[in-house]
């Protein structure tokens, strides 16, 4: 210990410091309500329009009778996308 | 114009579904022209890299092939090959899909697209200048960073200019809460000019003394794969699967230890590819420790992807950019645990300076980032051109032969890295004896190659009709949103 | 985490540390330093190039050798390099001091080159080596390198002193000559100036009773003992 050099120290020093100011911030975190609402973030890809439990990809393996239904059963919704585009 | 003029533009939220909707189609219709140009500017550079790979992989097999021309003598391809498809392909598809995603996450249009159209274009040009530079012999030899140094500023200010209107687009964001994509988006963005501005001055401008350089340029080479595609991949990944399945990713706990153990280790972990070089031991035992820590987001990672997708695994049948996505993911673990052994000292001393590097190099951009893109790009080309893809066969002849190719090229070449270090390290072993034993793998390695080009080929062929339609009357995209009559309703006119 | 500073802080902390680590502090420690001078002999180690050799070594980065050889040695006992007789000792920092930019490798499809010199100086045989890897060395997956040297028909004075003497199948045909050009000769003369067989004091090369012997010749392809010619030019 007595030989160790300043490199050695502040090393030494930051092993006991870093994991004990991480402890501290994640108690913070808990006690404050940090946390709460974390879970919620894995919902933002989801919205109205593509809600959880709807599978937004069906690229493959769909017959094209059943294309052809789903099309006539379109209720078109006119969002003037051209003029934006 | 300021900050609250633009956000003046972009009043609250909307919350109806015919709203989001709305919003929805508005943003991809933004989206169209600059993520196209991306993609499709990418992609050219994917089919010539290609060719590339053919004409280096044939090389080593060949020697007599094509060598009468200094322009094509296997140390100028091989450069040649990396840089068009790191900087051309996967560095432009990894900007389209970051556009895309950072524009629909923060539920905001793409604004500014002449900024994104110039970088496109400058982005293009220097990469020109920079792969003829390397192809005439004005290759650095710096590994990562061949093209000369009257190529790079261009990339850098196309990048700049990426980055500048990637920041406009965070401020702006209607979506207050981030999500754990964006975190990875916002940090590639940021990572990535600090990497190459350092790398630049360091090794080009004002090179460095002696190994310094070696140790600048593997801080900089890893950290492109660590910093710059790892992060956008997995922002890819982490959106993707959710999204598809409909069903939020497994523990958002996860995702922020994943991402910030990640951001800790990755960027230490260059300098194990220097085991056993003419360094001062600490300096890569610093970087072997690092990659060992890289357990932690991997497994983390790897847990959340793989626990997401568990039993929606039947989904897999319907969708192009799940297949793409899962592989992806799936390499990324496989990868990642291969490269933590690869930096153990006991274990480098064997496959370093082999071809199991080569096959460790291709299961990471290959198997997880190009498949990732890949995956993406299924998902994100019907949506901003309004069309769907006109031919299923082909996608899952892109997807078979990429898979096959793959396994192909990985598994073999790991294989006989190993036997070609053990031989190496066995001195009574003459080397052109070593080289024999891994001719037929080198040879398998070109069969590898044309299977995956032809899968380039058919996803090219698939774009290049899609492309026809788009200049072509309108049509109803369904069968990317087939879920019955309410989500169909995307339309236009 | 919502904080969009925050974030913005820890992305970039995260990177200045490594950037401070295996950046600044790597140059810190190896930027200054200097050249080794022998006690007795006053001998300077390493010398920066002189012309030909560093003309050579800018063809040595266009032609990409970097990517087949490497250029240094591994400890004692760490893999085979030292055993395949690619050097005497490990290679260590000071022996790059100036290389621009220093060309370590990270693979090894053909031999390690760092004491190429000691090896194999011989002109005439590196020279075959580049026209055509496979007279000098059957069986070797290296590339030609045949633009390296100009085809011409033979003057009447007869055949240049410095033509390859090439036999079937590698002559030309009757009446021409095979004649190295500039960039050849340079690149051979990089080749023969590759060698760090110096004692240094961090690195000191083990005394053997085998040390005058030449390299075990499975170490490389090439045939060892050729005597050295003058470079011909």
């Amino acid at each position: 210990m007595l030989n160790m050099s300043l490199i050695g120290m502040i090393l030494f020093g930051s092993v006991l410091i870093l994991p004990a100011a991480a402890l501290v911030a994640l108690r913070w975190a808990g006690r404050t309500g940090q946390l709460a609402h974390a879970e919620r973030a894995a919902l933002l890809p989801f919205d109205e329009a593509e809600p959880v439990g709807l599978m937004t990809d069906k690229t493959l393996g769909v017959p094209s009778g059943a294309v052809n239904q789903a099309v006539s059963e379109v209720t078109s919704v006119n969002l003037s996308l051209n003029s934006k585009a | 114009m300021s900050v609250p003029a633009l956000k003046a533009l972009f009043p609250g939220d909307v919350q109806d579904t015919a709203g989001r909707r709305a919003q929805l189609a508005e943003i991809d219709a933004s989206c169209r022209w600059p993520v196209l140009y991306f993609f499709l500017s990418g992609l050219g550079w994917l089919l010539l890299g290609t060719l590339l790979a053919l004409v280096t992989s044939m090389k080593l097999h060949l020697p007599d092939f094509l060598a009468e021309s200094s322009w094509l003598t296997f140390g100028r391809v091989r450069p040649a090959h990396l840089n068009t498809v790191i900087y051309g392909f996967a560095s432009q598809s990894a900007i389209g899909v970051c556009i895309w995603l950072m524009c629909r996450l923060c539920r905001v249009p793409l604004m500014a697209a002449g900024i994104i159209l110039a970088a496109n274009v400058f982005w293009n040009l220097g990469l020109t200048v920079g792969v003829v530079g390397i192809l005439v012999g004005d290759s650095t030899a710096i590994e990562w960073l061949e093209m000369p140094a009257y190529a790079t500023p261009i990339l850098f200010f196309s990048y700049a200019l990426i980055a500048v209107w990637a920041i406009i687009t965070f401020r702006l964001r209607r979506e207050k809460q981030l999500y754990v994509s964006q975190w990875y988006l916002l940090a590639a963005l940021l990572w990535f000019p600090w990497l190459y501005s350092t790398a630049q001055i360091m090794l080009l401008i004002q090179p460095v003394r002696g190994v310094v350089q070696a140790a600048v340029n593997w801080w900089f080479a890893h950290n492109v794969l660590g910093l710059w595609f790892t992060p956008i991949g997995l922002a890819a990944i982490y959106y993707f699967i959710p999204k598809v399945i409909g069903r939020p990713i497994r523990s958002y706990y996860l995702s922020v230890l994943g991402f910030w153990s990640l951001a800790l280790f990755y960027n230490w972990n260059g300098l194990h590819h220097l085991v056993g070089g003419p360094l001062p031991a600490w300096m890569i035992t610093i970087s072997v420790v690092a990659s060992v820590m890289m357990l932690i987001p991997v497994i983390a990672v790897a847990i959340n992807h793989h626990y997401t997708m568990w039993g929606h695994f039947h989904k897999l049948r319907y969708s192009p950019t799940l297949r793409f996505i899962v592989v992806g993911a799936m390499c990324y673990t496989l990868t990642s645990l291969q490269g933590v052994a690869s930096a153990l000292r006991s274990v480098s001393e064997v496959t370093h300076f082999t071809h199991h590097t080569i096959a460790h190099a291709h299961l990471g951009m290959y198997g997880f980032f190009t498949m990732v893109m890949f995956g993406s790009i299924y998902y994100i080309f019907p949506r901003i051109t309004l069309r769907e893809w006109p031919s299923q066969s082909l996608i899952s002849a892109h997807f078979w032969a990429c898979l096959l190719g793959l396994v192909l090229y990985v598994v073999p070449l790991s294989y006989a890295g190993v036997l070609q270090g053990l031989a190496m390290n066995t001195a009574e072993i003459p080397f052109l004896k070593v080289v024999a034993g891994t001719l037929p793998f080198l040879q398998l390695r070109t069969l590898a190659g044309l299977i995956l080009a032809a899968g380039h080929v058919a996803f090219f062929a698939n774009i290049v009709w899609m492309l026809c339609r788009v200049l072509g009357p309108y049509q109803q995209p369904v069968r990317m949103i087939l879920t019955g009559t309410q989500q169909t309703a995307v339309a236009g006119k | 985490m919502n904080y969009g500073p925050l974030l913005f802080l820890g992305i970039l902390f995260t990177l200045a540390s490594s950037w401070v680590g295996l950046v600044l502090m790597p140059n810190r420690q190896l930027g200054t330093l200097t050249p080794h001078v022998n006690a007795t002999t006053s001998a300077i180690y390493p010398a920066a190039r002189a012309g030909e050799a560093q003309q050579g070594a800018e063809t040595y980065r266009s032609l990409g050798c970097i990517y087949c050889h490497s250029q240094q040695v591994r400890p004692e006992g760490f893999g085979g390099d030292i055993a395949r007789g690619w050097g005497k000792r490990r290679t260590v920092s000071r022996d790059y001091l100036f290389d621009k930019p220093v060309q370590l490798g990270t693979s090894r499809t053909g031999p390690d080159l760092t004491n190429f010199g000691e090896r194999n100086g011989a002109v005439d045989w590196n020279l075959k080596h580049l026209y055509n890897p496979q007279i000098t060395s059957p069986g070797s997956i290296m590339p030609a390198y045949p633009f390296l040297f100009e085809k011409r028909r033979i003057g009447k004075n007869g055949a240049s002193t410095n033509a390859l003497a090439l036999i079937a199948p590698f002559a030309p045909e009757a009446g021409y000559e095979i004649v190295p050009k500039m960039e050849a000769l340079q690149l051979v003369e990089y080749l023969r100036s590759l060698k760090t067989s110096v004692d240094l004091p961090e690195a000191s090369i083990k005394k053997t009773e085998g040390d005058a012997a030449a390299p075990d010749a499975s170490a490389t392809n090439a045939p060892t003992g050729a005597p050295a010619p003058a470079p011909a030019k």
